[in-house]
């Protein structure tokens, strides 16, 4: 199975990179040998003034990643994911190695939905509705009549 | 003529300028174009009756996906990553679109039809004083506002009397906004806030090579450096506005400046005559 | 480490004001200054700079004369209206959107595409923290890219400090760069007054905020400007069950701390700056909860 992190730097050593589309490098992992299979440089699209994550995401998917180890994933990178049958691992941190480890251990879980919504979720519509949060609804009456009265 | 009102610091009383300027002028063929599609506000002042309210879209496109070879000539064209192509999928995000129809060019296969993304609406009606009015309204998600602004000055009369409200700050939306306006008046408010963005707005101005002049809202804050810096740079100040508690209640409550103080219309409408010389 | 993100919609409802003084109240913070565009705050907290960088975004394509021979391909292609010809092609920096569709169909291969400068951003100390602010140059597009780097700066600078908030000023309005300002935010605190165009561009701000699943909380500034707007506004966010964190009186003494070059909270101890110094407790128990 080939796995692909988000990384730092080039070598198993390096720290997870937290954003996955403003990664410098890919990792490609084989997980039977947990050798770096290919190093992808994103050095180029980590700077793209528009959609970062829609190219990363597919430089991943076009290696033949079948899973994905990073920190946050957008809507549109997660969509390219999603249409690649590429199952996502967010908020990994740490060194690539250790990540792998976690891996191996069954110790993440993959992702539904996609951890931020950066730019878009435009077609997703307003899926929370109306509605600031329970706790402070108290606090928030309380202030507010008090002032009017 | 077509006068811009603009200014680097939003709530400065752009649309309080604009809406008054519309009121005062004397011409029979007066129009406003409200281009602050963020935020539009002038309509709450004029009350226009709609005639006719009109969706914005882009041109974007859409994959036929039995005539797509996978061959990736879309996806290096477009700069703004609408594209993505990898094994046998390919995707369009169409809100990325910027709707500058590299795909459809450069496609073999002729693989794209045409899809579009609503961005806004144009609002045309009258408003007070049979004022021709005209309102874009960005949609709430969509990121690019200057096709919407593009959209609202293409409805500007020939001639008569045109003002269009601009939206705050000096990047695009503002340059397409003023940009071939007769004048433009920068309106600003002597605080080190105004001032700062003033100088920032008058930048734009002079890239742009066409003339402009200031008024000072809320004129009596005590910061004398504005005025200062205006007599400094030759930038006529057209008009000094105080504050008044009268006006900014009024304000709150969507009265026109002219019809709360009455004799702003004299002083808006001798303005207007000075800057037709 | 959780994120505070000041917005208006409105221009000029006393958002910078009121983020500089926020910043005096949270101990151990970033700033961040996200008003790329017209950015004020570095008014209100004097920052001293510490390192300066250039901006660089997308591309402008440019016509080599020397090789256009004026066919008027690029013009006919353009959807932006850039291209205007004369005896050879003209390309207008301002209307340029740097899709590259004249240089990649020009078929003298007469039209380069130059990296362009639209900015410069900045890490700079004061008084109140770390701050990470930008200018973006005259007229240039994109704004909403300089906001994300800015974002992703303070959000490093944070990480690395052990910061404990990130306090960032907005831009105004509801598009690109406000956009762009909501991701990683964890509570937004929308700043109106109470005036009709203020309400409007509430709801839409709110709209948006809904839109991204970002929790959010109002304070309405300049209230007594107004009291039965204000009351409108206040049912509008009882209706819909926003929190309403501070109601902060007209106060000359704001405009006067401006005139000073310092936030509200270092520069009086008025009615407004003891609105907001109350307004702090109840955002730090929205953000804890």
């Amino acid at each position: 199975m080939k796995i692909a992190v988000s990384a730092t730097g080039s070598g198993l050593k390096a720290d997870v990179e937290p954003r996955f589309g403003r990664a410098k490098y890919f990792l490609i992992i084989d997980m039977q040998s947990e050798r770096v299979l290919k190093v992808i440089d994103n050095s180029e699209g980590m700077n793209a003034p528009h959609g970062a994550g829609i190219n990363a995401a597919s430089l991943v998917a076009e290696a033949g990643a079948e899973a994905v180890l990073t920190g946050r994933v957008g809507p549109k990178a997660f969509a390219v994911f999603d249409a690649a049958g590429i199952k996502v691992y967010s908020g990994v941190s740490g060194t690539v190695k250790d990540a792998l480890e976690k891996f191996k251990k069954g110790d993440l879980d993959f992702d539904k939905g996609p951890t931020s919504d950066g730019h878009a979720g435009f077609g997703a519509g307003f899926g929370r509705g109306r509605g600031g949060g329970g706790g402070m609804g108290r606090g928030r009456r309380g202030l507010g009549r008090g002032r009017r009265q | 003529m077509k006068i811009a009102v603009a200014s680097g610091k939003g709530g400065t009383g752009k649309t309080t300028i604009a809406v008054s300027l519309a009121l005062a002028a004397s011409t029979a063929k007066v129009q406003l174009l409200d281009c602050d599609v963020e935020a539009p506000n002038c309509h709450i002042f004029l009350k226009p009756v709609v005639d006719e309210e009109e969706v914005v879209s882009l041109d974007v496109p859409a994959v036929i996906e039995q005539k797509c070879t996978y061959c990736k000539k879309c996806k290096e064209l477009c700069q703004f990553n609408a594209i993505a192509v990898f094994g046998k999928t390919i995707m369009v995000f169409k809100e990325m679109c910027h709707s500058c129809g590299g795909c459809f060019l450069v496609c073999p296969e002729e693989a794209f039809s045409r899809d579009s993304r609503e961005i806004g609406t144009v609002v045309t009606g009258k408003g007070k004083g049979s004022i021709k009015f005209v309102q874009g309204r960005l949609r709430v998600g969509e990121a690019l506002a200057t096709p919407l602004i593009k959209a609202v000055r293409s409805r500007a009369l020939e001639d008569g009397l045109v003002i269009l409200d601009a939206p705050p700050g000096t990047s695009c939306p503002v340059i397409n906004t003023v940009r071939g306006a007769d004048y433009t008046l920068l309106v600003t408010e002597p605080t080190p806030f105004g001032l700062h963005d003033l100088k920032l707005a008058a930048g734009v101005l002079w890239k742009l090579e066409q003339p402009f002049g200031v008024i000072l809202n809320r004129s009596d804050l005590g910061y004398g450096e504005v005025e200062k810096w205006c007599n400094k740079n030759n930038v006529p100040v057209h008009l000094k506005i105080p504050f008044d508690r009268k006006v900014a209640e009024g304000y709150a409550k969507g009265q026109p400046l002219v019809e709360i103080v009455p004799n702003y219309r004299d002083r808006f409408a001798f303005l207007l005559k000075e800057l037709s010389k | 480490m959780k994120e505070i993100l000041v917005l208006s919609g409105k221009g000029g409802t006393g958002k910078t004001t009121i983020t500089a003084s926020l910043a005096l109240l949270a101990q151990n913070s970033v700033l961040a200054d996200c008003d790329v565009d017209a950015s004020d705050l570095h008014l209100l907290v004097s920052p001293n700079v510490q390192e300066s960088h250039d901006f660089w975004s997308g591309v402008t394509a440019k016509v080599d004369p020397k090789k256009c021979t004026g066919c008027g391909t690029c013009a006919e292609l353009c959807r932006f209206e850039a291209v205007s010809m004369g005896e050879k092609a003209y390309i207008d920096h301002f209307s340029c959107e740097g899709c590259t569709v004249c240089a990649h169909f020009c078929p003298e291969d007469a039209i380069e595409l130059e990296p362009n400068l639209s900015g410069e951003w900045y890490i700079s100390e004061t008084k109140y923290g770390a701050m990470v602010h930008a200018r973006l140059h005259v007229g240039e597009e994109n704004s909403g890219k300089l906001v994300s780097l800015v974002k992703r700066e303070s959000r490093e600078l944070a990480e690395e400090i052990g910061a404990k908030w990130i306090i960032v000023d907005g831009p105004p309005g509801i598009g690109c760069p406000v956009i762009s300002s909501f991701s990683g935010a964890d509570l937004v605190l929308a700043v109106t007054e109470p005036t009709s165009s203020g309400l409007q561009d509430l709801k839409r701000l709110i709209k948006l905020a809904y839109h991204f699943k970002t929790d959010v909380c109002v304070c309405i500034n300049k209230w007594d400007l107004n009291e039965s707007f204000c009351n409108e506004i206040e049912v509008y966010l009882e209706d819909n069950e926003i929190p309403l964190v501070a109601k902060i009186p007209f106060d000359k003494a704001a405009v006067d701390s401006l005139v000073a070059g310092k936030p509200l909270l270092e520069y009086t101890t008025g009615l407004a700056a003891d609105a907001i110094r109350k307004m702090w407790p109840r955002i730090e128990a929205m953000l804890l909860s």
